[in-house]
């Protein structure tokens, strides 16, 4: 080990020294190592470590110094021979580098160029890969299907499934291996530290055994542990959990733990990785029942089919199945369908799928662009040594000879690019994965591995062929002597090469305006996004939840959950404060059937399902939702007694459109317990589900002054940010009961942001994409115009001696640079318009060929590729002709 | 160089070794090493650093290993005093021995032999 860094210290030496006494030195350092040992002393060895770097290092300083020394006198004959001796791929090299060193400016835009390209394409593909192509961490995944529910009747297309058809198609189907459900909830963990709330995950064993993992400690529940009387008090231990509570230790198994107050006893630790043996805490038995629940879709099914046993013919099996229940469970079972999702689509839905995929087209596209630029930057280089190519071959150099080594130069660049590129893609996955974008699962184990190292290696070695062929090919080999007469002259008279570069000039800024293009879409979704009327408020506001022990019974429980939404909305910070039965805006609420009771029903149609919650009185203060209608309720209004209702605008619309809702009786619960309500008032709509879908139907029933529940959720309006008054909130719940576990806290804010964080997070994506290609693009515009310009400048001249106008000069050059550009906005805007519609799952509010977007890209290329033009042929107005001609 | 210049302690202790036989860099530390009771320790850059300028200065030169010599691993390069080289240690010894003279002279210590 030691020896080895020894080594890699040698290596400070010129490479002729190291040739001569390295190996020596080596041997002599650990002889002299021993012998220090020999020696003893406590603080001897260390001392001699220092001693023996310290020295090596002065010797090579040294021997460099030496080596600057000499080579000033002596380097010419010296790499002359050096490269007579060595073999021809080293000499190409040693050349290309010698080339690289000549031009460093034009070296460092290439290396920055292939940097940039690579570093992003790799980056985005390394997330690409861990998040789309990684397989999942269970064996077999093939054959593993999420089970779900439809019901179209309802416009559910995928839903959970319920305990009563979970274990109906569990014990009758035959094509499944296992198949288990999960339900998340929650517990309070007590003991040694401080009350803690954790997620919990109710499972049946067929759950954990189709996921077909191996614990990692212990053991994991056997079959019949959801049986009453045999599941009760385990507990199966996540490995986040593990390792952050119990600092991962094996000894847990077998000890107990204490959950909402009662022991549990640990059986094992699953392996970490997601989707779900992460995302819960704790896993206990979900404990079979004998009369399971037929109306409540709350679970979420996960079979392993029997080997050789396809999708389809599970689908067939399992649908028979719902076939059955139909008949025999119409009131609940109408309609019910079953699907199935094979294990490839767990972890990312379509929508991100195809945002990935996008990305890394744009970024590719990006690579392209850049690589197209090297390639021109490479064929300037080339032309101006056109002249000593001819001459070395007339001297005798094969075309081959010629053609490896503009490859060998192309590909070096494309090295020196990827290792840059490497190290420029680690930088942005670690700004990434720091950014955790909410949307994106597993982006946290996204790393830079083999797979991606092969990318890049690939991604390299085509750009370097890529921009070294066309250089290598226009070699000068053809016509020796034309080569020679013109080649010295370094002009552009060359005709096919300026039109290769026109070419590339037309790709590029085609390229910049398809990918400017898609981020215009995904920046005006993004605004349509936020700026729909999301019905309620978001600032100043947050949402906490408050677990109390069900122990507590029912006076008690009453009273704390008063004491706490009493005290809150004491607080001089706080306007408003109140509870609610289910959290507004997470997914997972309780949902019923809903008519008009002064309406026929119509036959055969759906009944219409709303999201239903109770509230306290401040509720609709508290989340900003403007009453349109009516009254809010007060704390005089009890569930029940009577039944009284506030429903949402769009369910007001629904039932009496035109007409006025107040006083007015609907029937909750249609077609199952068909409860008149008395409609008191109607509030603002509220996009629950996301920004971009529509305001679900909404029923508020009153609560009277305070809930009985065990699990307090709490919406608070503040008078200044909610962030700064979390504190005081926490105060005042232990003032109330210091036993009280707070959790989930999160500002109405945060969860908007949170919303939107993919979205966001691929148009800046796109944006940056989009800018660079275009700043590429237009060094490229330039580039050419200058180019042709200063090639140009002896004939500028003769016409501004005939009598030609400064201006009109100018007007011509500059025109004759946007003809490449105009060529290239016209392909771009085609290609744009058939490419966006891949994209059109990805906007919101805006059709992919939304003309505002295209005319401001447009405009912004013409504007920005004018001026790119107008730069280097500013020049001609200063132009004096008598020294114009006399550049010739 | 000039004989009456001083020589650096290491290089007068590398020729003292030298003087009687030709020999490898290791060996060459072992033997200063272990006539200096392990004071003047030669680390390997200090050593080749040394035998280096020594070699531009003409003190030593690079020999061919003898035919009997047998090593693990490798050929190391030997180096064999020069005439020169002979000269110049002599004439720091000499310089050392009139300080020795001095200090016997004023009763320090036994002349060399007696003790």
């Amino acid at each position: 080990m030691l020896l080895a860094v020894y080594r890699l210290i040698l290596r400070l030496c010129p490479a002729a020294v190291r040739r001569d006494c390295g190996s020596e030195m080596e041997a002599l350092f650990a002889e002299c190592l021993a012998r220090e040992r020999r020696r003893g002393g406590r603080w001897r060895w260390p001392w001699a470590c220092a001693r023996g770097v310290i020295d090596v290092v002065a010797f090579a300083a040294r021997a460099r110094w030496d080596q600057i020394r000499s080579d000033s006198r002596e380097t010419r004959q010296a790499s002359v021979r050096s490269m007579r001796r060595s073999p021809v791929i080293l000499r190409d090299i040693r050349g290309a580098l010698r080339l690289m060193r000549a031009q460093p400016i034009m070296s460092c835009a290439i290396v920055l160029m292939l940097t940039l390209g690579v570093g992003s394409t790799t980056a985005i593909f390394s997330v690409v890969y861990g998040v789309l192509l990684k397989p999942l961490p269970f064996p077999e995944a093939d054959r593993l299907v999420q089970v779900s529910g439809s019901l179209p009747s309802r416009g559910w297309t995928s839903t959970s499934l319920t305990e009563a058809n979970f274990w109906d198609l569990h014990d009758q189907n035959s094509t499944l291996e296992s198949f288990g459900i999960l339900a998340f909830g929650s517990f309070t963990l007590t003991g040694s530290e401080a009350p803690e709330r954790i997620s919990a995950a109710r499972v049946t064993t067929g759950f954990l055994r189709s996921l077909g993992i191996r614990p990692v400690a212990g053991r994991l529940f056997e079959n019949g542990e959801d049986a009453p009387g045999r599941g009760e008090g385990l507990v199966v231990l996540s490995h986040r959990f593990w390792t952050r509570r119990f600092a991962a230790d094996p000894g847990i198994v077998g000890r107990s733990i204490v959950l909402d107050g009662r022991p549990y006893s640990v059986l094992g630790v699953l392996p970490p990785g997601s989707p779900w043996l992460d995302s819960g805490d704790a896993f206990v038995p979900f404990l079979r029942r004998p009369n399971p629940n037929r109306g409540s879709f709350e679970y979420l099914g996960v079979a392993r089919l029997k080997p050789h046993v396809t999708s389809e013919a599970a689908l067939g099996d399992l649908s028979a199945i719902a076939k059955r229940l139909e008949a025999a469970y119409p009131a609940t079972n109408t309609g019910m369908g079953v699907i199935l999702e094979p294990s490839r689509s767990w972890v990312a839905n379509d929508q991100l799928r195809r945002t990935l995929w996008v990305l890394l087209g744009a970024v590719l596209l990006l690579l392209l662009v850049a690589c197209i630029n090297v390639t021109s930057l490479l064929l300037v280089r080339a032309t101006s040594r056109a002249r000593e190519q001819a001459v070395r071959a007339a001297l005798g150099a094969t075309r081959s000879d010629l053609v490896r080594e503009r490859l060998t130069e192309s590909l070096l660049y494309a090295a020196i690019g990827a290792a840059g590129g490497w190290f420029l893609a680690s930088r942005l996955l670690a700004a990434l994965v720091a950014l955790r974008p909410a949307g994106i699962p597993r982006v946290a184990e996204v790393t830079l591995n083999g797979w991606v190292l092969t990318f890049a290696v690939l991604a390299a070695l085509v750009v370097g062929l890529l921009t070294g062929l066309v250089p290598a090919l226009r070699a000068p080999i053809g016509n020796v002597v034309t080569a020679l007469r013109t080649g010295g002259r370094g002009s552009a008279g060359d005709r096919g090469q300026s039109r290769l570069r026109r070419l590339f000039v037309a790709t590029q800024v085609a390229v910049a305006l398809v990918l400017l293009v898609g981020a215009g879409l995904l920046v005006r979704s993004l605004v349509g996004v936020l700026s729909v009327d999301r019905g309620f408020q978001s600032e100043n506001r947050l949402v906490l939840t408050v677990s109390v022990p069900s122990s507590y019974g029912s006076p008690r429980l009453t009273q704390t959950n008063q004491a706490i939404i009493d005290r809150l909305a004491a607080l001089p910070d706080v306007t408003a404060a109140a509870a609610v039965s289910s959290r507004p805006l997470s997914s997972g609420s309780t949902g019923l059937g809903i008519a008009a009771a002064d309406k026929p029903d119509t036959p055969g149609a759906p009944v219409p399902w709303a999201t239903w919650r109770v509230i306290t009185p401040d509720y609709f203060k508290a989340m900003g939702l403007p009453v349109l209608a009516g009254r809010p309720f007060t704390s005089q209004d009890i569930i029940a007694k009577p039944w009284r209702a506030v429903i949402s605008k769009r369910t007001a619309q629904l039932l009496w459109p035109g007409e006025n809702p107040i006083g007015k009786t609907a029937i909750l619960w249609k077609g199952q317990s068909n409860r008149p309500t008395e409609i008191v008032g109607v509030v603002a709509d509220m996009r629950e589900r996301g920004l971009e879908n529509d305001p679900t139907l909404a029923v508020y029933f009153p609560a009277g002054g305070a809930m009985d529940a065990t699990t307090l959720q709490l919406v608070v309006h503040a008078n200044r940010p909610a962030a700064s008054v979390i504190q005081s909130l926490r105060a005042v719940i232990t003032a109330v009961d210091p036993s009280l576990p707070v959790s989930n806290i999160r500002t109405l804010d945060e969860i908007v942001t949170a919303s939107v964080a993919t979205r966001r997070m691929t148009m800046w994506l796109l944006l940056a994409f989009a800018s660079l290609a275009l700043v590429l693009a237009l060094a490229g515009v330039y580039g050419v115009l200058a180019y042709s310009i200063s090639a140009r400048t002896a004939e500028i001249g003769v016409r501004l001696a005939l009598g030609a106008e400064h201006r009109r000069v100018l007007r011509t050059m500059v025109a004759h640079g946007m003809v490449p550009v105009a060529a290239g906005a016209a392909t771009g805007l085609a290609i744009a318009l058939v490419v966006s519609r891949l994209m059109s799952t990805m906007l919101f509010g805006i059709r992919p060929h939304d003309p505002a977007t295209y005319a401001a890209v447009l405009g912004a290329i013409a504007a920005v590729a004018a001026l790119a033009c107008y730069l280097p042929a500013r020049r001609i107005l200063r132009l004096d002709p008598s020294i114009a001609l006399r550049t010739e | 160089m000039v004989l009456d210049d001083r020589l650096p302690p290491h290089w007068f202790q590398i020729l003292l070794t030298l003087a009687d036989r030709d020999l490898h860099g290791l060996a060459i530390t072992k033997d200063v090493f272990d006539r200096t009771d392990g004071q003047l320790h030669l680390w390997p850059g200090k050593l080749y650093g040394a035998l280096k300028k020594m070699v531009d200065a003409g003190l030593v030169v690079e020999t061919d290993a003898p035919g009997a010599f047998e090593s693990g691993g490798g050929r190391p390069r030997f180096y064999r005093i020069t005439a020169y080289g002979r000269r110049a240690c002599a004439a720091e010894a000499s310089r050392l021995a009139r300080y020795v003279d001095v200090a016997h002279s004023k009763r320090l210590i036994k002349r060399p032999g007696s003790a």
